[in-house]
């Protein structure tokens, strides 16, 4: 028989919680807004709530709107140019790309 | 090995990686992955990076071309499918860029010599020119952080994954793992916690939202 009464929100379970985490040390736990107060911990907490929002809402299985499909057509164009590349095109390319990341 | 010029020849990915990627990136994939990406764009944009309408899709295409090239992190389709490989690309990008502009915004911050007055009053200025002052972002940070930890005392799954979150800990196979919570736990408990973004000031979401249609 099971006994198990939890609520189907499952507020009640109690599983194991982080027997052991080591937690990095040094300049990734500074404030990194000293004037402001925002520590590192605090933009690591709101950066995963905002991934996790995008997750929750990359798992939404509703059909694409119209302006989605325009975006998936697109990428799809890209994507297929990227694929008609030569060897030489794409070196080109990943070049152009290395040198933008440097420029930022 | 260097190639003739000196210089280190290109990356490039396997062929099986290159032929899981065109399996994969298939029209459902893509949607999935802009609907990720434009979730970051409030973050970006509360960090001061120049957000438009198209940045979801750029955020994707550049993801997309980075696996196809073998730049930044290699995908290992044995390992993760190509949805959890862009999303972790798209998200990586974004906290790198909103890094920056933490670590930029630190100097002039740091010239003040801790005078609080002068950052807000250019705090101030910047909310005038239609952007989010610092003092939005400190607001934004300190608000969504205080909801996160209201979660119910009782709570123990909720609570273990927003600890694991503060530890940069944001996969679900890892939180699953360091918490060894079950699949159902984990999820139910994670959509309580995202389910506290009804609880954020709507004011506070709408002045960032609000600058995507103004950026457009």
């Amino acid at each position: 028989m099971s006994d198990d009464w939890s609520p189907p929100t499952g507020e009640y379970e109690r599983p194991r919680i982080i027997a052991s985490v080591e937690v990095p040390a040094g300049p990734d736990l500074e404030c990194i807004e000293p004037v402001l107060g925002i520590s590192e911990r605090d933009l690591r907490l709101v950066d995963a709530f905002y991934h996790n929002l995008g997750v929750q809402a990359s798992e939404d299985p509703s059909p694409p709107t119209e302006e989605e499909q325009e975006s998936i057509d697109w990428l799809g164009e890209q994507f297929a140019k990227l694929q008609a590349m030569s060897p030489e095109e794409l070196d080109a390319l990943r070049e152009e790309r290395a040198r933008a990341r440097r420029r930022r | 090995m260097a190639a003739k010029n000196g210089r280190t020849p290109p990356r490039r990915p396997a062929p099986d990686v290159l032929r899981a990627l065109a399996e994969q990136n298939t029209p459902d994939v893509r949607k999935e992955a802009k609907r990720y990406a434009e979730q970051r764009v409030p973050l970006l944009r509360a960090a001061f990076v120049p957000v438009s309408r198209r940045t979801p899709d750029d955020l994707v295409n550049d993801a997309i071309t980075d696996t196809f090239l073998g730049d930044g992190d290699p995908w290992n389709p044995a390992e993760c499918d190509l949805l959890t490989h862009l999303r972790g690309m798209i998200k990586k990008t974004t906290w790198q860029e909103i890094r920056h502009r933490m670590l930029v915004r630190r100097e002039p911050l740091d010239l003040a010599g801790g005078n609080v007055e002068d950052v807000l009053a250019r705090g101030r200025a910047h909310a005038s020119m239609g952007d989010i002052s610092p003092i939005m972002l400190a607001a934004l940070v300190e608000t969504i952080c205080a909801e996160l930890r209201k979660v119910d005392f009782n709570d123990e799954p909720a609570k273990a994954i927003t600890e694991c979150w503060e530890l940069g800990f944001v996969e679900r196979r890892e939180v699953m793992l360091l918490t060894e919570m079950d699949d159902d736990t984990y999820k139910r408990a994670r959509d309580r916690i995202l389910s506290r973004k009804k609880f954020l000031p709507p004011k506070l979401l709408a002045i960032v939202e609000d600058l995507l249609d103004r950026s457009a």
